[in-house]
């Protein structure tokens, strides 16, 4: 009884509050999730707040080279002497209407600048078809961007309406050092980082910052489209408060369970405590009558004997009604003890139920209820007569008690080979079928107009059933179309 | 009406003859040339600049103190900055133009490019530096070099002084990168400076940086050192008379330019060009170019070059021009070649090969082979003392006796500064500081 008690308490706990957790946390995580996808969001407008000038700047950088390259009689000493003098271009070149590079002349001569220009740009000569490819779009000019020797390196090309191409290539580390110049200084509410295309650290400013992962991401404009801005938020932005309190919650929800659980089953050990005294306070009042009750009877039926009188037959019948009354107590208190056990003796079955229907004689008589016994077992039989006393006794007086109405009482009795089968029939109202299951439980009572002002202790039934379960065989209801008849079963030998 | 403006034009073009103007020198080293073979000589361009009038006229600056506050810097380096930066402030004009920037993981800018008026603001701002954690040096010269820009003027001084004690450890820190960005701001006339205090910095990063744009670059082993350098930085600041110096050497048909040494020149088939970004008062600086001259007949001359300088006059704030063309005789007679001889030129050129074997010697040692430089800085030494003598030349005599100081250090502890101060040297001798 108790580690089920135990297991159910523990159920009762814990189930509600798996499922609070569970919900707990997908509804923090949702939430979470979601003020982070808000909170992104957020970082990366300022991010791209914070790019704009970045980006105005590369924008006009863009004009200003397709002003520079806007030269449709391109001449080397104009170039090398521009070249010389434009603080963001390191080289000028050339390409002819067949896309071969005219200058820095590759047969002519070259200073040594121009020599070095020549051999770390070989790459894109060759693959002048991928280099000149934004052009096919609709602009007739484009950024070009490749690796060689320590690093990238960056052109601007325009074709020219006479179909020549005249580019430049651009001071890289100029362009990233305008670019951090333009980049603020002042606390972005976390660490923001500017990134070269191998990931090394361009710039950073605001406080360090604990997390490892950018929350924001934004790349950079032409040519500088491999370079980004990451966003890395001070530590207590990104913790969604929810966190701590979710877990109060939940620790809060646990405790009142807890507590709810200890106090029901406290309540729970006290009723059965206090049940429990009451059936011991029973039973041992009920021992206590039975002495005394027994000696009354005995008197009584000798003093019967001797003199009859009507008198004496109401006080044999009434302390016969209440021996019976003690022993259902007494022999529930024993089934729920679980020492109920039989002491079968060999008998006549005949003789036992004849006893008791003469036990009930004039009280049945007194209500004008008519007895007919078909018992044909005449044969002897080892079988409990005290139980089956009790049994018969039990459903004789739930007759007297509520079916007097009818009138007639019918018993039969039959056995085929180690089972005895006796009917108690009668003609009155009969017990509801929605009742059916339920009058074999303890204590339940039909609350119709039947009970009304009729007295009963509502175990009777139960003990019939379970002597007779405990004999080997079953009390049932059958179905009849009008009273009850109940159906008792006995194994016997 | 147009008489007034006649005479107006006249006495400014008197004016501007009167007004000091840089000095041109021009001069081979060897000025006669044995006839009937093939042969190289030096020429040497040599500029000297004026020294402004100093009653009428104060050169105008716009300059930005880049410090470092790494974490390195912390102590005394940091007090001995601040002291020298503070020392500086006080030297300018109430009209010139300062800005301060200090960096550690990221930058600041102290004090955004102002007029020095407001001194006292300036000096806390100077004073409240802590010192932080790494070195972002690009991001710092970026910032710096910005803020030199929002007053950049044709006629004054502009000019990045950058502080490091340390490896550039956040940002773009290859010296190619750095040389890069020093080549682009010259473009615009904007000078790096650089000084590099104490042992950690990375002085192949800092000389790339300011030889693109001819700054000044000094190695301070001790913080001590900081106020004699920022002392030196801000005279030469302030003696600046020439700016966007551009030369332009045309050479006449068979003559060859082979190569420039120390300073970089732009050699295309028979035209150099060169740029200096400034001259300072009374000081020389000059190119010199290593030229193959064709065989000619005894007896003969030919023309070597003809020289075109322009500069904007930081006085007049004009830009003036020089002119100057150099030819050669040729002689059978040995004796006339030595007698002719230009011992000045000659030196020169000793001096400018003995800096790129010091060089030399400075990479195999960088690359382990230590015997192999030792090697080299004693030829060097050898190659320096003879012609010392030979020209007559102390400074060839005092630079062949560091080749030998320097061999000494090659495998000992104080190899780091060592190295250092050859390149401070180095440096100076390509950039004649």
């Amino acid at each position: 009884m108790k580690p089920r008690l135990l297991a159910i308490y523990l159920l009762i706990v814990l189930a509600p509050l798996g499922l609070l957790t569970w919900f707990g946390f997908r509804l923090a995580r949702d939430e979470r999730e979601m003020v982070q996808h808000k909170y992104r969001e957020l970082l990366t407008r300022r991010l791209q707040d914070i790019s704009t000038p970045v980006t105005r700047y590369l924008g006009d950088r863009e004009r200003d080279l397709l002003r520079l390259t806007n030269i449709p009689q391109p001449d080397a000493e104009s170039l090398r002497e521009l070249a010389r003098t434009t603080p963001h271009v390191r080289q000028f070149f050339v390409l002819d209407t067949a896309g071969k590079v005219t200058f820095p002349p590759p047969l002519g001569d070259l200073s040594e600048a121009e020599r070095d220009f020549l051999q770390r740009s070989a790459q894109i000569w060759r693959d002048r078809q991928n280099f000149l490819r934004d052009g096919e779009s609709s602009q007739p000019w484009g950024w070009y961007t490749w690796y060689w020797g320590d690093g990238l390196h960056v052109v601007f090309w325009q074709r020219l309406p006479a179909g020549h191409v005249v580019g430049a290539e651009i001071e890289r580390a100029r362009l990233l050092a305008d670019v951090i110049a333009l980049l603020p200084e002042d606390d972005p509410g976390g660490r923001v980082i500017a990134r070269d295309a191998n990931d090394t650290i361009l710039y950073q400013w605001g406080p360090a910052s604990a997390t490892a992962q950018p929350a924001a991401t934004v790349s950079l404009h032409a040519p500088l489209a491999s370079c980004k801005l990451e966003f890395y938020p001070r530590d207590s932005a990104l913790v969604p408060p929810a966190g701590a309190s979710l877990l109060f919650s939940i620790l809060a929800a646990a405790l009142a369970l807890v507590l709810l659980a200890v106090y029901f089953y406290r309540e729970h050990t006290r009723q059965l405590r206090e049940a429990g005294q009451r059936v011991s306070f029973v039973n041992q009042v009920s021992h206590e009558l039975k002495t005394p009750l027994t000696n009354i009877r005995m008197y009584a039926e000798l003093l019967q004997a001797e003199q009859p009188s009507r008198h004496l037959d109401v006080i044999v019948s009434e302390s016969q009604r209440l021996s019976r009354l003690i022993n259902n107590v007494l022999t529930f208190a024993r089934q729920q003890r679980g020492k109920l056990t039989l002491h079968p003796q060999p008998g006549h079955l005949d003789e036992t139920i004849q006893a008791v229907v003469e036990h009930f004689r004039p009280a049945l008589a007194a209500k004008g209820v008519a007895i007919m016994v078909a018992a044909n077992l005449p044969q002897p039989v080892t079988f409990d007569r005290d139980a089956l006393e009790q049994i018969l006794g039990n459903l004789l007086s739930n007759v007297e008690k509520y079916a007097a109405t009818g009138g007639q009482l019918a018993i039969t009795a039959g056995q085929t080979d180690h089972t005895v089968t006796i009917t108690v029939t009668d003609r009155g109202p009969g017990i509801p079928a929605r009742e059916r299951d339920n009058i074999f439980q303890p204590f339940h009572r039909l609350s119709n107009k039947l009970t009304d002002g009729v007295a009963g202790t509502g175990i009777g039934l139960t003990i019939a059933r379970d002597l007779a379960r405990q004999h080997g065989g079953d009390v049932k209801l059958l179905t009849t179309a009008t009273g009850a008849c109940f159906e008792i079963t006995l194994k016997v030998s | 009406m147009k008489s007034i403006h006649l005479i107006a034009a006249v006495t400014l073009l008197a004016s501007a003859i009167q007004a000091a103007q840089v000095e041109l020198n021009v001069a081979l080293g060897r000025p006669v040339l044995l006839a009937d073979q093939k042969q190289t000589t030096y020429l040497k361009v040599g500029l000297t600049g004026f020294r402004p009038d100093q009653h009428e006229y104060r050169t105008p600056v716009n300059v930005a103190i880049v410090l470092d506050r790494s974490g390195s810097m912390s102590g005394e380096k940091l007090e001995k900055a601040k002291a020298a930066a503070i020392m500086a402030l006080h030297r300018l004009n109430r009209d010139d133009i300062i800005s301060i920037v200090a960096y550690d993981d990221s930058v600041n800018v102290l004090v955004p490019a102002t007029r020095v008026s407001d001194r006292e603001n300036i000096t806390a701002a100077i004073e409240r530096l802590q010192p932080g954690g790494s070195t972002a040096l690009f991001a710092g010269v970026s910032k710096g070099a910005a803020e030199v820009r929002k007053f950049i003027e044709k006629n004054r001084v502009n000019r990045v002084i950058l502080l490091s004690d340390g490896i550039a450890n956040v940002g773009p820190s290859s010296p190619a990168t750095l040389g890069e960005l020093g080549n682009s701001l010259a473009k615009e006339g904007i000078t790096v400076s650089t000084i590099g205090l104490g042992l950690g910095y990375n002085e192949d990063l800092m000389t790339a940086l300011a030889r693109q744009s001819d700054g000044y670059h000094a190695f301070a082993e001790n913080a001590g050192d900081l106020a004699r350098i920022f002392d030196k930085e801000f005279g030469n600041v302030l003696s600046v008379c020439a700016q966007e110096v551009t030369i332009r050497i045309r050479f006449a048909d068979g003559v060859r330019p082979v190569r420039a040494l120390g300073r970089d020149a732009n050699i295309t088939g028979q035209n150099v060009v060169a740029t200096l970004n400034q001259l300072y008062a009374a000081q020389e600086k000059y190119l010199l170019l290593e030229v193959e001259v064709p065989a000619t007949r005894d007896g003969r001359s030919r023309d070597i070059a003809s020289i075109n300088i322009s500069y904007a006059n930081i006085v007049t704030r004009e830009t003036d021009r020089l002119t100057s063309t150099v030819s050669v005789r040729f002689s059978d007679s040995a004796a006339s070649v030595d007698k002719n001889e230009n011992r000045a030129v000659m030196a020169a050129a000793v001096e400018q090969i003995a800096t790129e074997q010091n060089k030399l010697a400075l990479q195999l040692r960088d690359q382990g082979q230590i015997e192999e430089a030792r090697r080299t800085l004693l030829k060097n030494r050898e190659y320096l003392s003879e012609n010392a003598t030979k020209y007559d030349s102390d400074r060839l005599k005092d630079y062949g006796d560091r080749q030998s100081d320097d061999a000494n250090a090659l495998d000992s502890s104080g190899w780091g500064a060592r190295r250092k101060s050859m390149r401070e040297s180095q440096y100076s001798n390509q950039s004649q500081q």
